[in-house]
């Protein structure tokens, strides 16, 4: 009995998991169409409209999460001793990404999606 | 008198003219688009490969992330990219010394080259 009441708990908790990542995903597509990201990215994050912008999709979470973050310190005034990308486009388009768990949940999102993007050499 | 001086004048704009024609001209056979070269590029890209060819390859301290998949993306992307850490407009010290040594045609022939691999 108690082997079993304990593997309902896991159960419960590893479903919960699955979802609040559903969930998660799930905003991070939101927060991306809701930045306007898709018109220079595409729908899918990886067509974008001009070839000089980058395909998104599949692109690893937290190299994304630092783009972005480099692109905001590139906006801002002072110096940075960090890792800093000046890009008037990009600039303007980051301002529109209020907060930190917005960033998290596009970065999670576009990483989940399918691409060609790889290691290959 | 008068007669001298419209000579000279005009002497002088043929003279300034024809210049032209001989400076606009080398200035014409300067620009010739480059294109990136795949079979040039591969002795280029051991310098890349050695992060971004390994998967799961993250960066060092402080700013710890898995370092960019680069093969299957836009070309002209990689290209801006590499200018960039070239000029300064951005900033990392790797890639900033990685893109240093690299002239025009090398960041063209490595963004042909990893924008092919998919």
């Amino acid at each position: 009995m108690k082997r079993f009441m304990l593997a309902l708990v896991g159960a419960t908790l590893a479903a919960a998991g699955i979802t609040a990542q559903a969930q998660n995903l799930a905003a991070g597509r939101a927060a991306f169409d809701k930045a306007g990201c898709a018109a220079c990215h595409g729908a899918d994050a990886k067509t974008p409209i001009l070839p000089e912008y980058p395909v998104l999709a599949g692109q690893y979470a937290d190299y994304l999460m630092l783009a972005l973050r480099a692109y905001k310190r590139g906006a801002e005034e002072g110096n940075h001793a960090a890792i800093v990308r000046k890009n008037a486009t990009m600039g303007v388009q980051i301002a529109a990404l209020k907060s930190e768990q917005e960033i998290r949940d596009i970065a999670a999102w576009l990483s989940s999606l399918p691409s060609d993007l790889s290691t290959r050499h | 008198m008068k007669l001298r001086t419209d000579l000279i004048r005009t002497m002088s704009v043929l003279a300034v003219m024809a210049s032209c024609l001989g400076a606009g001209q080398a200035g014409a056979a300067d620009v010739e688009p480059i294109v990136g070269n795949i079979d040039n590029a591969r002795d280029k890209i051991s310098m890349c490969i050695g992060c971004h060819g390994i998967k799961g390859y993250k960066t060092a301290f402080p700013e710890v992330y898995h370092v960019p998949m680069i093969a299957g993306q836009n070309a002209k992307y990689i290209e801006i990219a590499l200018a960039e850490y070239r000029k300064g407009t951005r900033s990392h010290p790797t890639m900033n010394a990685v893109a240093g040594s690299l002239s025009d045609q090398d960041i063209a022939d490595l963004a042909a080259y990893f924008s092919r691999l998919k």
